[in-house]
């Protein structure tokens, strides 16, 4: 049995699948959601102490520009922390890989009893299935892990050799472990 | 295939960080002396009246911050990279041989053709051989065999046409 597939590795859709199934962007996200909600809430700590200041002393709140300083910090933080909510992080991620990648790479695989053969312009990969860590199906893309944040992600749309259901049991035997569904 | 050179790839933090220091932009040690720049302007500018207090209080912060991004954010941002990157078999025995380089280990292989690479270059005492923007093929001069490194570096210039570049 072997299955075939082309994916252009420019292409938004292949970067997009490949950073929403990335453990690493999930985890950059985490943090830098985290991140500006503590740099908020510090600029935020720190207002509140320096209107209490200003109030205790019967002074003009904004008396110096080192409040004007932390609430311009603070508009910042929650702009930045609104930027990086939900999937938004994962798209600046598919789009900056995207900018990284040369315009018209493209990669052919193939699965066959052995292994995986993934070959692009210049550079040849085999790898057997107990390297294979994660199996994601990403709605178009079905991404390969063999670390954490390294996978090779496969085109469903040029799947050639079975069906996606084939295809899906094929690797489960192969590798023994289990599809992660994003999309579900 | 007969290879002329062989070295030893070891992905551990050390070799992360060297891949850090040459693709990340900007680069910690930029950011550290930015925020230097910053709070020596911030000083500077505490001797304007009326701004003492301000001045000397975001001097002092961004110091602070600038000179532990200088010693610390590179070993920082290293770690998570070398765990993302781990493969189930983190050794590489790298063959250079006469049409391509070939990466072997017991959970696959990677044939390179001299045509892939585009930068090579050698920092904290690692070689990068760039095959893509944020990938390389990373060793250090100890693992090499089949020759000094001067002929492993005449060798490579040879068959890429690359030379050897020295990221501080």
């Amino acid at each position: 049995m072997e299955f075939a597939f082309h994916t252009r590795l420019d292409d938004l859709d292949t970067c997009r699948a490949l950073s929403r199934t990335s453990a690493g962007v999930a985890r950059n996200a985490r943090k830098a959601r985290r991140g500006m909600l503590l740099c908020a809430l510090l600029c935020a700590a720190y207002l509140a102490y320096y209107v209490y200041v200003a109030v205790r002393d019967e002074a003009p709140i904004f008396r110096d520009p080192l409040g004007v300083i932390f609430l311009l910090g603070l508009g910042y933080c929650i702009v930045c922390w609104a930027k990086v909510r939900g999937g938004n992080y994962a798209e600046l991620a598919a789009q900056a890989a995207r900018r990284n990648c040369p315009p018209g790479l493209a990669q052919d695989a193939r699965c066959t009893e052995e292994g995986i053969c993934l070959s692009e312009p210049d550079l040849e990969t085999r790898v057997f299935y107990t390297a294979l860590t994660r199996l994601v199906d990403a709605g178009s893309h079905y991404v390969l892990f063999t670390a954490p944040s390294m996978g090779a992600p496969l085109d469903k749309a040029s799947l050639s050799g079975g069906d996606a259901g084939e295809f899906e049991q094929f690797m489960q035997e192969k590798t023994g472990l289990p599809w992660e569904r994003l999309d579900a | 295939m007969e290879a002329r050179f062989t070295a030893k790839q070891v992905w551990d933090v050390r070799a992360a960080r060297a891949l850090l220091h040459i693709v990340q932009k900007p680069s910690a040690r930029r950011v550290g002396l930015a925020m230097l720049c910053a709070a020596a302007l911030c000083w500077g500018l505490s001797y304007a009246p009326g701004m003492r207090s301000t001045g000397q209080t975001l001097a002092l912060a961004l110091a602070a911050v600038g000179v532990l991004a200088l010693l610390f954010l590179e070993r920082v941002w290293a770690r998570p990279i070398e765990r993302d990157r781990r493969t189930r078999g983190p050794e590489l025995a790298l063959a250079f041989g006469e049409e391509a380089v070939e990466a072997r280990n017991e959970c696959g292989s990677t044939r390179y053709a001299y045509g892939a690479f585009r930068r090579f270059a050698r920092c904290q005492g690692r070689y990068l051989l760039f095959y893509r923007a944020q990938q390389a093929l990373i060793f250090t001069p100890e693992s090499i065999e089949g020759g000094d490194t001067a002929a492993f570096c005449a060798f490579i210039r040879e068959k890429t046409g690359l030379t050897l570049e020295n990221a501080r």
